[in-house]
């Protein structure tokens, strides 16, 4: 079960962001740069440098989960994700079962490589395969094959991996409907041999990038929302006949309790730390932005200043609609009242009943024993019901 | 002081022109050869001095300007300079301009010729007695054609060479030909009313924050001086002068204005409607017993309801309105609500052109997001019971079990056009009611083509698309006829089963079917997609005549939020709640602005229809 939202002295999550790949793909707009690995040894030195200044920001609360994300993580050697955790290990109060996850690209992985990282204590894999049709691969600007999937989860299943994810990216420019059933159909296929949790993610061209130019001058032509919306319709559809939980809108799980923890702290609108350039952290009504530059976040750490660029205070009313957008994600758990009462001093059905009684008669929002959630419709414009709330 | 000037060397003209064909250009280049205004303060279209008058390039009020020439033979003479608007909505206010003149300079496009405007104007002046000069302007442009248009002007108004005069505001030439042509063909004022009481004929006005209504007149009879107190004979107001003067051309005070002269009386009074254009101002003391002929109090024809987008700023806009109606006699505004669009006002305008400057104002000067509905027309409804109700909108009409006879204002509708376009003239005023009239050809290309036309039918789209299927070469001018009798349906438009009345219109038995249909169609493109399905039907009386869906939305997710997007995603929500309060809810259904302006569009699209 995923309680939302968190206890304001719950444990928390640290996220780690490593800003670095070996190639910009032409959708992504994470802050990532490519051609600037040298940068990585001093990088992982001021990443320790940061987890040390900010441990005490935590106040001795545990740490849940560990989250390497990116960019691409597994541009680090294994040393120097060990020396990262060590780092954590040394300043925070870890749990003993806390889930360590890291990001990595399918192609470049050895199995020498995942070994060390499993040896350094990452227990879980998010691998970015996005698709497995070979002109969507190249449609997204991916340096891999299908092939490279299938070879990567099997590693990393056999260097001690029990938990993978999936990433996959539906609704890219020229993709069929067969196709993507076909990919689906793959991947429910592996089983146990595969990964155990799927992160779908319909294609948003944001603004800056490649792909929002090519779409401005009319070379990329995106399929239009009722299209995307069959392609989700499959997913569900396909996921759900295969016993797979669709338990947030782009997650599903393949066993009980095999969601994302780390994740799920950001729909519980849980505390987290953010460490590198440009990532973020929200502990004890604050968010904080990191400096983006990594030469400057290095520089930054190194100079004895905090890497940050951006303070944002969260006011209770701002609180109270983020709870709502993060926590009606969670599609089996949605937003739990006594959980809403203690968090925010006020209840639920008092502070946001006119919403949800609106959006329950239109058929968005149900009522369960615990508090509310969307409901299909309600999933399917998640937008239009939590706008209600903002 | 100079020594007052001898009537019979004072000419008041005016100069009356189609749109566009150089009127104000003309009138600048007069103030400047008569050293009114010098080089260094000339700017383009000094008349002009309202910012929408320089951007649409037409003027809205008039202008008084007074300017002193001295002629070839050697006398000095007062030139008064009476600016009228180019406008057909404006034709009142042109009509009383006229009468305050004793001559005009018809200004005609050496390229363009004659045009449905110039006509009514020379209509107009004819009216009025005036001697005319003809300026074939334009010369200068590489497709003029002075001789042929010279000929023209001959030939259909009557003109001998001597008062036809080539010429180019632009570049100058021709000027000291008109000077020497205003002073020698039209006449000075007449004189034999010097003696008799005071008569001022009111040709136009405008408020001062600080002098009240400014009125500028013509003084007829009698003369006027400064410490008097006058009296308005058709609003009986009256008023102490606070100042007396002439436009030269800023405002400059005087002792006197004496019979023939042209000037302003500031009244420090509020508003406009107390000092309405036509109206005649005496004195308190010796008050003249008959006004001068010809006022007729400011009537709106055009009537659509004007309101605040946010309802906050209902208080705002009625403040706005108030302003600008001490400026504009012919705007009405009365407040009124509607269920689907909260408190507005309903307004009248003169026009369609004079409500969209009115509406172009209010948000460019008092910063107010106004949502329109469709214009409207003031129809006459005689009860069963006898009693006869005038609805100027469609959501006040009564019962149509109680209402034996509806009657809608026609029109007498001229349209100049090169002849290859009568076929597709014929077409668009068949389409709108039109009855055909006289058709007089004005040389082997050019015809006028007359008719009397609904004015509802004039409201919609026509001049737009008189222009588009003549490609901008027909031109048009209209002026009140009467009221008649037709059969006419109230359609409703009811959205997920609601009447949304500001959507509701009044139209004709016949095009109710199809302009139904256009509407639900309009609408399920203007309306977004919401959370469910939304039937949207039009209707008469319990009828429903056509019925289109705006399918629910599918679709409407952010793939993905991760503690790096949370504020970035909220915001992004929050600017897309943001333009949802832009939209009107009606019932739970958000209606953007543009989908109550859909009747408007109606028009055009059923042209398209018939077509294919």
């Amino acid at each position: 079960m995923i309680l939302a939202p968190m206890g304001t002295d719950d444990p928390i999550g640290i996220y780690i962001h490593v800003p670095f790949c070996a190639h910009i793909c032409p959708y992504c707009d994470f802050t990532t740069y490519a051609g600037k690995g040298d940068l990585i040894p001093s990088y992982v030195d001021a990443v320790m440098e940061e987890i040390a200044r900010r441990a005490g920001e935590a106040r001795g609360r545990e740490i849940a989960t560990i989250y390497l994300g990116g960019g691409t993580p597994s541009l680090l050697s294994p040393e120097h994700i060990a020396r990262i955790l060590n780092t954590i290990d040394q300043q925070f109060p870890v749990l003993p079962e806390a889930e360590i996850t890291m990001e990595a690209n399918p192609n470049g992985l050895t199995p020498e490589h995942l070994r060390g990282y499993r040896a350094a204590g990452v227990n879980r894999l998010s691998i970015g395969a996005q698709t497995l049709d070979r002109r969507g691969l190249r449609t997204l600007g991916r340096q891999h094959e299908a092939q490279d999937v299938f070879t990567s989860v099997r590693e990393a299943h056999a260097a001690g991996f029990e938990r993978i994810n999936l990433d996959f990216i539906f609704g890219w420019p020229g993709q069929r409907r067969e196709s993507w059933q076909r990919d689906l159909q793959e991947v429910i296929a592996m089983g146990d041999e595969g990964p155990d949790h799927l992160s779908l993610y319909s294609l948003i061209i944001e603004p800056g990038t490649p792909y929002a130019d090519a779409q401005a001058r009319g070379i990329l032509v995106m399929p239009d929302n009722d299209a995307t919306a069959d392609l989700y319709e499959d997913a569900i559809d396909m996921l759900d006949a295969a016993g797979w939980t669709h338990y947030e809108i782009a997650n599903w799980s393949r066993k009980p309790n095999g969601h994302s923890r780390h994740n799920a702290i950001y729909w519980q609108h849980g505390d987290y730390l953010g460490i590198g350039a440009g990532a973020f952290g929200t502990i004890d009504g604050m968010r904080v932005m990191n400096q983006l530059l990594p030469e400057r976040y290095i520089v930054d750490l190194a100079d004895g200043r905090l890497p940050q660029s951006n303070t944002e205070p969260l006011d209770e009313e701002t609180a109270r609609g983020e709870t709502m957008m993060l926590g009606l994600r969670l599609l089996v758990d949605g937003v739990d009242a006594n959980a809403f009462q203690r968090r925010h001093g006020v209840s639920l059905t008092h502070h946001f009943g006119l919403q949800i009684t609106r959006m329950t008669e239109l058929g968005m929002m149900e009522t369960t024993d615990r508090g509310v959630r969307l409901t299909k419709r309600g999933m399917m414009l998640a937008n239009s019901v939590v706008t209600e709330f903002l | 002081m100079t020594n007052p000037i001898d009537t019979s060397h004072i000419r008041n003209f005016s100069i009356i022109a189609h749109i566009d064909h150089g009127k104000s250009t003309l009138a600048d280049r007069l103030l400047q050869s008569t050293g009114t205004v010098s080089e260094r303060d000339m700017h383009e279209q000094l008349l002009d001095s309202m910012d929408l008058e320089r951007e649409k390039g037409i003027t809205i009020k008039a202008r008084a300007v007074r300017m002193n020439y001295t002629a070839n033979d050697g006398e000095t003479y007062e030139l008064n300079l009476i600016d009228t608007p180019g406008h057909v909505d404006f034709s009142y206010e042109v009509s009383r301009s006229l009468a305050a003149c004793e001559g005009a300079l018809l200004v005609v496009d050496a390229a363009q010729g004659i045009e449905a405007q110039t006509m009514a104007n020379v209509y107009l002046a004819l009216e009025h007695d005036l001697a005319m000069i003809a300026v074939i302007n334009k010369i200068d442009l590489p497709n003029a054609d002075p001789e042929r248009v010279g000929k023209e002007v001959g030939d259909f108004i009557g003109l001998i060479e001597d008062e036809i005069i080539p010429a180019s505001a632009k570049t100058g030439a021709g000027v000291p030909e008109i000077l020497e042509a205003v002073v020698k063909y039209i006449p000075a004022p007449a004189n034999d009313g010097a003696d008799k009481p005071l008569r001022a004929l009111i040709f136009d006005s405008h408020y001062d924050a600080f002098k009240g209504v400014i009125a500028y007149v013509k003084i007829v009879d009698g003369e006027l001086k400064t410490d008097q107190r006058i009296k308005i004979l058709g609003t009986n107001k009256h008023a102490d002068i606070l100042e007396i003067g002439c436009f030269s051309p800023n405002m400059t005070p005087l002792d006197a204005l004496r019979t023939g002269e042209v000037g302003y009386i500031a009244t420090g009074l509020k508003v406009v409607k107390d000092v309405q254009v036509g109206d005649t101002i005496t004195t308190f003391d010796r008050p003249a017993t008959s006004p001068l002929p010809g006022y007729q109090p400011a009537k709106a024809m055009v009537f659509a309801g004007l309101y605040p987008v946010d309802s906050e700023e209902f208080p705002d806009l009625r403040d706005a309105l108030e302003r600008l109606q001490l400026n504009d006699a012919s705007l009405t505004y009365e407040a009124e609500s509607s269920a689907a669009l909260g408190f507005g006002f309903r307004c009248g305008f003169l026009g369609l052109l004079h409500m969209e400057i009115i509406q172009e104002r209010l948000e460019r000067e008092f910063d107010l997001d106004l949502l329109a509905t469709a214009p409207s027309v003031e129809y006459e409804v005689l009860l069963n019971s006898g009693e006869v109700k005038k609805i100027d909108n469609p959501s006040d009409m009564p019962d149509f079990g109680h209402i034996s006879e509806i009657r809608e204002p026609w029109m007498h509708l001229s349209i100049i056009t090169p002849s290859r376009y009568i076929g597709t003239i014929m077409d668009l005023t068949t389409n709108k009611r039109a009855i055909p009239g006289d058709i007089v050809y004005l040389d082997e290309e050019r015809v006028q083509l007359k008719y009397e036309i609904p004015l509802a039918e004039l409201i919609v789209e026509f001049y737009d698309q008189l222009k588009s299927r003549t490609q901008g070469y027909a031109s048009l001018d209209y002026s009140f006829a009467d009221m008649r009798a037709a059969d006419l349906v109230k359609l409703d438009v009811l959205v997920n089963g609601a009447s949304v009345d500001a959507l509701s219109m009044i139209c004709h038995r016949d095009d109710a079917y199809y302009k139904g249909r256009e509407l639900v169609q309009a609408l399920r493109k203007l309306i977004p997609r919401q959370m469910f399905d939304v039937p949207i039907q039009a209707s008469i009386g319990s009828r429903i005549i056509s019925r289109e869906t705006v399918k629910a939305m599918r679709n409407n997710v952010l793939a993905k939020c991760y503690g790096g997007d949370v504020s970035r995603k909220r915001k992004l929500l929050e600017k897309q709640k943001e333009g949802k309060a832009r939209m009107k809810m009606v019932g739970s259904v958000e209606i953007p602005q543009e989908a109550f302006m859909a009747v408007l569009s109606l028009g055009s699209s059923a042209d398209k229809a018939e077509k294919k």
